[in-house]
C-alpha cells in the first residue's frame, strides 16, 4: 500500500520557525517532523511513499533523497501551483493506482494506521477519514457519524454555538484510487471542503474512523512548544536518535562527541545533540539541545528547545522558549516564557526578552536591551529608546502605531494626572498618523493634549514657555533619512528632555508600568488657536522694526516645505521686507516630501539671489531651526563660518553679555568677544546644554556650528525664522556686505573628522586620551580638549552613534591638518591596543 | 524679603491677599487699578506682580502687556475668577495663571514657583 505525505504548506502560521526551512522540516527532538511521520508509516508497513511538495521542495528532497537511508521508497511530486489538498493528490494520480493513505507531513501522532486501513477495508468504504476527539474543536472541521461510522455531516471551523461534537477530521485519509476521478484536473480542490461534502451529497461510501492515541496538528509556535511538553510528560512515545544514558532517575539522551562536564545539573528529559558542549555547572530541565551547540557555565534552561549551532553564554536563563539555528544568547541574558528566536540572531549580554516575543531572523539585540514586542523587520532592538531628547526610527517599521501608542502612555504616566501637554508635528503624513497614536497613548494615562497640529517647532517651544503645559512633543521627518521619523520630547519650559526625563519614560515603557486612566477620566484633546499670533507679537517686539523697514531688503528664502512658510513671509512683509519664497507650500495630501538635496538647493538659491539682486538669501531647514545665509552675490555662509559671521555682526551692535557656543566651536569667538568686552561660555555639545545656557539671563546669543541660533531676548531656543529676521536686521544695521563683516573674524582653520569607535571602546579611548593629556593644558567640558597656545584639538565620543569625533583648530591649514592627523593616529592606535 | 504688587479692583480681596501673603513673609503693596499700579511701580521695584484681569472698566491684560514691555524682569501672575482667559493668547505673556479661590494655597504655590524660577535664572546668569 502507498501513502501520500502532504508537505507543501508555507507554514505561515508557525513563523518565524519556518523563515528558512519548510514546515515539515522543523525539528522535533532533533529530527524533522516529517521524519516522525515516515517512521510511523514504516512501522505500519507502508514504505512506498509519494511526497507532495510545493514550498522549498529542495530542502526536503536533499534530506530524504530516494528514501533508502530511511528504509522507504520515495517519489516526489511538485505541483506547479497551489492546487488545494485534493488537487495536489490528483497531481500525483499516475503513481496512485492502488488503495492509498493520505497524511500531513506536519502532524505528531501515534495512531495505529493499520487499524484505520482495516476499518476501511471492512466497511468497504471509498474514503475513510480518521477522526479524533479534541477539547477545542473550533479551529478544526467537526465530523458527525452514525452508528455504522458512516459520515452524516461536516461542519468546517464552527463557532461554539454550532459545536455539536468534539470529533474532528485529523487530515489522515484512506482512499480508493477511483476517487481520483471525482477530483477535477488543474483546479484548486480541497478534501474537506469540496470532495467529502460532494461524496456525502452523492451518498457514496464515506466513513469516519475514531482513532485512539495521540494527535496534534503542529500549526503554530504555541502548538510546537506544547508538543514538546506532551513528549516530556510521556503522552506520546517518540523515536529519539540520541542514545539513552544510564543515569538513575534521569532520562538523558546524549549524542556522539558530546561534552558534558556536570551531568548532575540535568533533570527530567534532556536531549543533547551530537558534538554539543555543555561546559561547567548548568541547570537544564526538560530541554532538547541540537547539534554543535555550546552551553556555558551557569546557564539555566527549563523546557527549552535549541536547534543546531547555537551558543548560550554564561549565566543566561531561558524558560519554555525556542531558539532556532545559529543563535547567540549573550551572557546573563534572560528569555522569558514563550519566546521564539529565529535563525542567526544575536542577543546581547544582559538583554531581556519578555514573554511571548518572537524575533525574526538575523536580528541584533543590543546588550542590556529589553525587548517587549515582536521584532520582525528592523535590524536591531536598541538598549535605549532615546537619542538625546528624541526617539527616532523607521516610520511604520520601527515606530509602529502600537509602539508609539505605548510610548505615549509611558510618557503620559510620567506626568501628573489631569495635566496638559502641547503637541505638534511637521507636514509629513507619517508624522500625522503616528502623532494620533502617540496622543491616544497620552490620553489613556489621563493627561490632556493641547494640539497645535502642523506648526514649526520654534513656535511650539515659544508657547511652552508660557503657563499651562507641563511638557511638549513634536513629530517630524528625519533630515538624514526620509523614511525615519523623530519624536522630540520637550519639558515644560520648551527645553529638550534631560537624560533623567528620558530615562523615566524608558523605565516605564520597559516595565510596562503604565498608569491607565479610569474610563470616566481619560485625557481630552483641545485644539489651541492664536499661538501663531502670540508668537508674531513676541517676534515683532524683539526686533528693530524701524531699522528693517528703513532698509527694505529683498530676501529670498528657501523654506524646504516647512510650515514656517505659512508664517514667516507675512511677518517679514510686515517688517518691510520683500520676500521671495521658494518651496513655500505644504501639502499633506500629496504625501511626504523628501527634503531637497541641500547642496543642490543651495546652488540653485545662490543663482536666484544673485540674479534677482536680492540683499540676502536664506536656506531654512525643514525643522525651521537651522539656516544657511547667502549674501547678495550668492556666496554661501554656513557651519563655522556662519557662526563666526553672526557673532561678528552681533558684537557690532554693542550689546554686552555672554555668548554661548559649544565646546568644539572655534576659539575666534572668544577673540572677537574679548575685543568687545563680552564673555563666552562653552557648553556641552548636546542641544539641551546649549539651550540651558541660552536660558541664562546674561546670555545674549547662543549658536552652534550647524547653523542654529537662539536670541534669548526673544526666546532661548533655536529659531531659524527669528534668526533670519535678526540677520536682516544686523545686516541692514551694519550697512556693510556680509563678506566684509566676515573679514573682521580673526583668521583660523577649523578641521574635523570622525573615527569609527565601538560603544564598548569609547570609555577606553577617553581614558587613553586623558592619560595622554596629563602634562598638557586640557579642558573636560565635553570630551577632552587639549590646548597648544592658540591651537587646540578635541576628542569627543558621539553620544548616539559608534563614532569618536576629532576637531582641530589652528592658524593655518597645515598646522590644523597636522594636529588632526596626529590625534587621528593616536585614536586609531588606542583602538588597536584596546581590541 | 520679596516685594509683591497685588492689583485688584475689590478692596476686600486686596486686604485678604495682603494679609495672607504678608503671613507668608512677603512685603505686599496693593493697587486698585492700572493707574495706581503704574504709580506704585514708579515708587519702587517689585519682585513679582499678581494681577486681576477684570479691573472695573480696565483690562489687566492691557496692564500685563505694558509690564512685559517695560518691566520684563518682573514676573506677573494673572489671578482671575475666570478660567477662560487661559485661552486668550495675550494672557500667555504672564508667568502664571491662577483661578481665584477662597483658598489661597494655589496662588501661594504659584508665587513661590515663579520666584524660585526667577532666582534660578538670575543665579545661572551670574
Amino acid at each position: 500500500m502507498k501513502a501520500v505525505i502532504m508537505a507543501g504548506g508555507f507554514g505561515t502560521r508557525i513563523q518565524p520557525l519556518t523563515s528558512s526551512i519548510p514546515k515539515p522540516m522543523i525539528p522535533l527532538f532533533n529530527r524533522p517532523i516529517m521524519l516522525h511521520i515516515v517512521e510511523l508509516l514504516k512501522k505500519h508497513d507502508i514504505t512506498d511513499l509519494v511526497m507532495l511538495l510545493y514550498h522549498q521542495p529542495f530542502v526536503i528532497k536533499n534530506f530524504f533523497r530516494d528514501g533508502a537511508d530511511f528504509g522507504v521508497k520515495i517519489t516526489y511530486v511538485t505541483p506547479l501551483q497551489d492546487m488545494g489538498t485534493a488537487g495536489a493528490v490528483k497531481a500525483a494520480e499516475k503513481y496512485l493506482d492502488e488503495r492509498f493513505l493520505v497524511i500531513s507531513g506536519d502532524l505528531l501522532t501515534d495512531f495505529n494506521l493499520k487499524k484505520v486501513i482495516d476499518f476501511h477495508v471492512d466497511s468497504k468504504a471509498k474514503a475513510t477519514i480518521t477522526l479524533t476527539s479534541v477539547k477545542d474543536p473550533l479551529q478544526f472541521g467537526v465530523v458527525i457519524t452514525d452508528k455504522e461510522k458512516r459520515i452524516t455531516q461536516f461542519l468546517e471551523k464552527p463557532g461554539w454555538g454550532e459545536v455539536i461534537s468534539d470529533t474532528i477530521n485529523t487530515g489522515i485519509y484512506v482512499l480508493e484510487p477511483e476517487i481520483l476521478a471525482s477530483i477535477p484536473d488543474g483546479e484548486n480542490f480541497d478534501f474537506s471542503q469540496d470532495l467529502f461534502p460532494a461524496m456525502l451529497k452523492n451518498r457514496e461510501a464515506l466513513f469516519g474512523y475514531p482513532a485512539k492515541g495521540y494527535w496534534r496538528d503542529i500549526g503554530n509556535t504555541d502548538s510546537y512548544r506544547e508538543a514538546y511538553h506532551d513528549i516530556f510528560k510521556g503522552r506520546i512515545n517518540l523515536k529519539i536518535d540520541e542514545p539513552k544514558q544510564d543515569f538513575l532517575g534521569k532520562d538523558l539522551r546524549i549524542g556522539a562527541d558530546v561534552t558534558l562536564e556536570y551531568p548532575t545539573g540535568l533533570e527530567g528529559t534532556v536531549v543533547i545533540g551530537d558534538n554539543t558542549q555543555v561546559l561547567g555547572d548548568v541547570r537544564i530541565k526538560d530541554s532538547v539541545i541540537g547539534r554543535n551547540c555550546t552551553i556555558e557555565a551557569g546557564v539555566k534552561l527549563n523546557r527549552c528547545v535549541l536547534w543546531d549551532n547555537s551558543y548560550v553564554k554564561k549565566g543566561a536563563r531561558i524558560t519554555d522558549s525556542v531558539i532556532c539555528s545559529n543563535v547567540r544568547v549573550g551572557q546573563g541574558a534572560v528569555l522569558e516564557e514563550g519566546v521564539i528566536v529565529a535563525d542567526e540572531t544575536s542577543i546581547g549580554d544582559e538583554a531581556v526578552i519578555k514573554s511571548d516575543v518572537k524575533i525574526w531572523p538575523r536580528k541584533m539585540i543590543e546588550a542590556g536591551a529589553t525587548v517587549t514586542a515582536n521584532l520582525i523587520w528592523g535590524e536591531k532592538w536598541k538598549k535605549a529608546l532615546f537619542e538625546g531628547a528624541m526617539i527616532k526610527g523607521l516610520s511604520n517599521v520601527e515606530l509602529t502605531p502600537e509602539f508609539v501608542a505605548k510610548l505615549g502612555c509611558a510618557y503620559g504616566t510620567t506626568l501628573p494626572k489631569g495635566s496638559y501637554v502641547l503637541g505638534g508635528r511637521d507636514c509629513n503624513l507619517s508624522s500625522r498618523m503616528l502623532k494620533r497614536c502617540f496622543v491616544g497613548g497620552i490620553l489613556s494615562a489621563g493627561v490632556n493634549v493641547r494640539d497645535m497640529k502642523m506648526t514649526p517647532l520654534p513656535i511650539l517651544r515659544y508657547k511652552l514657555k508660557t503657563f499651562g503645559e507641563v511638557g511638549g512633543f513634536y513629530l517630524r521627518q528625519a533630515l538624514d533619512d526620509p523614511a525615519a521619523l523623530e519624536i522630540v520630547f520637550l519639558d515644560g519650559d520648551g527645553l529638550d528632555f534631560s537624560s533623567g526625563m528620558a530615562k523615566n519614560v524608558e523605565r516605564i515603557y520597559y516595565k510596562e508600568n503604565f498608569r491607565r486612566a479610569h474610563h470616566s477620566e481619560p485625557g481630552a484633546i483641545i485644539e489651541i488657536n492664536n499661538v501663531v499670533e502670540f508668537y508674531r507679537e513676541g517676534f515683532l517686539r524683539a526686533i528693530d522694526k524701524e531699522a528693517l523697514k528703513k532698509a527694505a531688503w529683498t530676501v529670498v528664502v528657501d523654506f524646504n516645505f516647512s510650515p514656517a512658510s505659512q508664517i514667516l513671509p507675512l511677518i517679514l512683509n510686515e517688517l518691510g521686507c520683500n520676500v521671495i519664497a521658494l518651496n513655500a507650500y505644504v501639502d499633506e495630501g500629496r504625501g511626504s516630501k523628501k527634503a531637497l538635496d541641500k547642496q543642490a538647493g543651495l546652488n540653485r538659491l545662490s543663482k536666484i539671489v544673485a540674479s534677482l539682486g536680492a540683499q540676502a538669501g536664506f536656506w531654512l531647514d525643514p525643522t525651521a531651526e537651522a539656516l544657511v545665509l547667502l549674501d547678495g552675490s550668492g556666496r554661501i555662509f554656513d557651519g563655522v563660518e556662519l557662526l563666526s559671521l553672526v557673532t561678528a555682526l552681533f558684537l557690532r551692535t554693542g550689546q554686552k553679555g555672554v555668548i554661548a557656543v559649544p565646546v568644539h566651536a572655534p576659539s575666534t569667538i572668544e577673540q572677537m568677544a574679548n575685543q568687545k568686552r563680552c564673555q563666552v561660555t562653552r557648553t556641552k555639545s548636546s542641544d539641551r546644554a546649549m539651550l540651558e545656557a541660552a536660558s541664562s539671563s546674561e546670555v545674549i546669543l547662543a549658536g552652534t556650528i550647524d547653523g542654529r541660533f537662539a536670541f534669548p531676548r526673544f526666546q532661548a531656543s533655536f529659531d531659524g525664522m527669528f534668526a533670519i529676521a535678526k540677520l536682516v536686521e544686523l545686516g541692514a544695521a551694519g550697512a556693510i556686505p556680509f563678506s566684509s563683516a566676515l573679514a573682521e573674524v580673526p583668521a583660523s582653520v577649523f578641521l574635523q573628522t570622525s573615527v569609527p569607535c565601538a560603544w564598548e571602546m569609547k570609555g577606553g579611548i577617553m581614558r587613553k586620551m586623558s592619560e595622554d593629556s596629563l602634562d598638557k593644558e586640557a579642558t573636560f567640558i565635553d570630551g577632552i580638549k587639549v590646548h597648544f597656545g592658540d591651537e587646540w584639538v578635541l576628542v569627543l565620543p558621539d553620544q548616539h552613534t559608534p563614532y569618536a569625533h576629532i576637531v582641530a583648530e589652528a592658524k593655518d591649514q597645515k598646522a590644523a591638518q597636522r594636529l588632526l592627523s596626529e590625534y587621528q593616529k593616536k585614536v586609531e592606535g588606542w583602538k588597536k591596543e584596546l581590541e | 524679603m520679596n516685594r509683591l504688587l497685588v492689583v485688584d479692583d475689590e478692596a476686600n480681596i486686596r486686604l485678604l491677599y495682603a494679609e495672607e501673603l504678608a503671613d507668608e513673609g512677603y512685603e505686599v503693596v496693593t493697587a486698585a487699578g492700572t493707574a495706581e499700579a503704574v504709580e506704585k511701580l514708579q515708587e519702587g521695584a517689585f519682585d513679582l506682580a499678581v494681577l486681576d484681569i477684570k479691573l472695573k472698566n480696565e483690562s489687566g491684560i492691557d496692564l500685563l502687556q505694558k509690564l512685559v514691555k517695560e518691566r520684563h524682569d518682573m514676573p506677573v501672575i494673572l489671578c482671575s475668577a475666570f478660567s477662560c482667559y487661559k485661552d486668550d493668547f495675550s494672557a500667555w505673556l504672564a508667568d502664571g495663571y491662577v483661578v481665584k479661590s477662597g483658598d489661597l494655597s494655589e496662588l501661594k504655590q504659584e508665587i513661590a514657583r515663579v520666584l524660585a524660577k526667577k532666582a534660578q535664572r538670575q543665579k545661572a546668569g551670574l
